[in-house]
């Protein structure tokens, strides 16, 4: 319906080079009449004088802005429609409605820390809207994105979780825990492993060759098999009783072999699927439970390659195995072999070892692996 | 029906005071109709007030000499300096004649004398009708000092400077004659206005749902604009929350509303369109640190323009006059806000 060669807008023009809005401060054509080019049709008042604009053509004056509103430089306050070359004005009987005021459409200020909130958790420019507040901060996306996930049923943690957490806190909250990891060839100890089984028939594996071989540290590293008793005195264990995590269904359980270095390796085995069994049955008791002097945490399930496990309170030091890979490497003559490879990482109080005595406890478990047959010997 | 505009409200109030005050007189500089002032302040009060509103010789200092011997003669009188730079030529007068008078002829004189000037840049007018040298004229004892915003009521603040008895000189920032007048409610889109301390009041403006700012800026009413700018800025960016308080009595300011209306914000910025050195800010933030020394978490610190003439052209101009850029620039380095 808009025909631009029929109409001709009033623009407001630059009146002076320091204002960039002026008051419209009335009309001197009313809205809906007829005007000739060059007719004064409304006065403009800058900050420094009042002019008049005339009109640009020959037609009928349609108002775009009331008298008294601000115009700015560009706006268009008017439209003329042509009445030249036979056009005929359009009978006017009364002033056309001025545009209804903009309702005062309360769109919220949103601050960039919000908006990215909002942005990474997917939140709406309306959901943000509904909130219905002026300002909106980071913290009233926060409580949007709180509300949602409130939404979900709550799923209660099972006592052992509870438990387990409560562990896990202690530990972070109070140890100050370093970190060291050796890689350790396995192709020998595996190999032993199996012979040994078959002549002990029992089922003698890397775990069972690791509790060993921790086991005999014990005298070399005494600090690793402790207890903080304040910040300055260490409870060293008498025997070493390695406590090694076992995942069951539900839930995680370290139960404790007592003295392991006194136990060959097949009564070992044994142990260890009578400790299993009884965290599977969830009849584990709390003699089966107490005083572990160090831990082995077994993260050798579904080709985990390294793990950092938490000391637990009341220990100083805890020894993570992980399961054995296959990898190429090149011998002493530059021959590439396959060779099978776990990695054995150590987490310990900071309080009480350092760097360097870490990496030698971790040196001296890889060489008892390294050496199965020695490993499987009886203790003496 | 949109607000009055500050010159509206400022001729509107000085129309209330010749009609309230019948042997008050309004002198000035082209100041009779039809002309009405170089920023039309005083339209039609001459064609209302025939013989009462007067134009003068140019010369300040005549001006302001003239309007206090009126004084003392039981009349009271409007002056209207046309740019604040030509205030200076008044100084001697200001200073030495009107502002002693009421306490140095052994019994006390009332001085009912406002003198009323356009400051500030913004409008590419060159360094000697873009000053605002409100830092000159403050700290004369007997000399108050007012500047307008857009906040206050133009009459009410005359009323009150006449009721003082003292020379009264009201700075009225030129960018603001054309801007709305608010008195209470919505600022913007985040700022809500509510006037705290006895009258005139201090305005202050505070971010919705604010209850403890993160810093408080007290400025003039010329640099209000900038400075809300500045603040809306910050918190957008930031999140960090102004109140903004705008006194239009300056000197002297009312210390302890200040403090007051501070207390809780352990940082506080002054903002004014003058030079940098000397200035009106320096001076609130000295006496702030004073008050407030202990609960600061950094010195109170005084924004300005930089010390420099005041070029004509835009651009120029705009690098040496204090921006809202300027302002939120320094308040989030004082606060390594990023």
């Amino acid at each position: 319906m808009t025909d631009t060669r029929a109409e001709f807008e009033v623009v407001v023009p630059r009146l002076n080079s320091v204002d960039d809005n002026y008051i419209l401060t009335s009309w001197l054509i009313g809205d809906g009449t007829v005007v000739t080019s060059g007719m004064p049709l409304v006065t403009i008042e800058s900050s420094k004088a009042a002019s008049e604009l005339d009109a640009p053509v020959d037609g009928v004056v349609r108002h775009r802005v009331a008298e008294g509103s601000e115009c700015a430089i560009g706006e268009v306050i008017a439209i003329v429609e042509r009445t030249g070359s036979g056009a005929r004005p359009e009978p006017v009987v009364a002033a056309a409605d001025p545009p209804a005021a903009r309702a005062g459409s309360a769109e919220p200020v949103i601050t960039a820390p919000a908006r990215r909130l909002a942005a990474t958790h997917n939140i709406s420019h309306d959901r943000l809207r509904e909130l219905d507040l002026p300002v909106i901060r980071e913290t009233d996306v926060a409580a949007l994105i709180g509300a949602a996930e409130n939404r979900a049923p709550l799923t209660r943690l099972s006592p052992n979780q509870i438990a387990v957490g409560a562990a896990v806190a202690k530990s972070h909250r109070e140890i100050p825990t370093a970190y060291a990891a050796v890689a350790v060839r396995v192709d020998a100890a595996q190999a032993a492993a199996v012979q040994h089984s078959r002549a002990v028939k029992a089922l003698v594996g890397i775990t069972e060759l690791t509790v060993r071989a921790i086991a005999r540290q014990k005298a070399a590293f005494p600090h690793f098999f402790a207890s903080l008793a304040d910040a300055s005195s260490l409870r060293i264990s008498e025997t070493a009783d390695i406590g090694v995590t076992m995942d069951v269904e539900h839930g995680l359980f370290v139960p404790v072999v007592r003295n392991a270095a006194a136990l060959a390796p097949a009564e070992l085995a044994r142990e260890l699927m009578r400790l299993r069994r009884k965290a599977a049955e969830g009849t584990l008791t709390a003699a089966d439970l107490e005083q572990p002097s160090i831990v082995l945490a077994l993260n050798n399930a579904h080709g985990v390659t390294s793990a950092v496990p938490i000391v637990f309170p009341g220990t100083t030091a805890c020894v993570s195995l992980s399961a054995a890979r296959r990898r190429v490497e090149l011998d002493e003559n530059g021959t590439v072999i396959a060779i099978s490879e776990v990695e054995i990482s150590v987490s310990y109080d900071h309080r009480v070892v350092n760097g360097l005595e870490a990496g030698a406890f971790l040196a001296s478990i890889r060489g008892a692996l390294d050496d199965p047959q020695t490993l499987l010997r009886a203790e003496a | 029906m949109s607000e009055e505009r500050v010159v509206e409200n400022v001729n509107r109030g000085l129309g209330d005071l010749l009609e309230a005050h019948p042997r008050l007189v309004l002198l000035g500089e082209d100041v009779e109709d039809p002309y009405g002032g170089a920023f039309r302040a005083t339209r039609g009060l001459s064609d209302r007030f025939p013989g009462r509103v007067r134009n003068t010789p140019i010369s300040e200092s005549a001006i302001v000499g003239l309007a206090t011997g009126l004084a003392l003669a039981g009349r009271e009188a409007v002056v209207e300096i046309m740019f604040a730079d030509f205030a200076w030529l008044a100084f001697d007068m200001l200073a030495n004649m009107a502002a002693k008078t009421p306490t140095m002829y052994g019994s006390p004189r009332a001085v009912p004398v406002i003198v009323r000037t356009a400051s500030g840049a913004g409008r590419g007018y060159g360094a000697t009708h873009s000053q605002s040298p409100l830092k000159h004229f403050v700290g004369v004892p007997g000399l108050d000092v007012f500047e307008m915003t857009p906040f206050h009521d133009a009459g009410a603040l005359f009323e009150s400077m006449l009721t003082l008895g003292r020379p009264c000189l009201m700075f009225e920032d030129k960018t603001l004659y054309t801007r709305r007048v608010t008195r209470s409610g919505r600022v913007g889109s985040v700022f809500t206005l509510a006037p705290v301390g006895p009258a005139p009041g201090i305005a202050r403006l505070r971010i919705d749902g604010v209850t403890t700012p993160d810093a408080v800026v007290v400025c003039t009413g010329g640099t209000v604009e900038r400075v809300l700018e500045a603040a809306r800025t910050l918190l957008l960016e930031y999140e960090f929350c102004c109140d903004v308080l705008v006194p239009a009595h300056l000197y002297p300011l009312d210390l302890e509303t200040v403090a007051e209306a501070a207390a809780g914000a352990s940082r506080i910025f002054v903002v004014e369109e003058g030079t940098a050195g000397g200035s009106w800010a320096a001076d609130v933030a000295y006496e702030l640190t004073s008050r407030l020394w202990g609960s600061l978490r950094g010195p109170v610190e005084a924004i300005c323009s930089a010390a420099k003439v005041i070029p004509a052209a835009p651009h120029l101009e705009r690098e040496v006059v204090l921006q809202s850029q300027d302002i939120a620039a320094r308040i989030s380095a004082a606060e390594s806000l990023s």
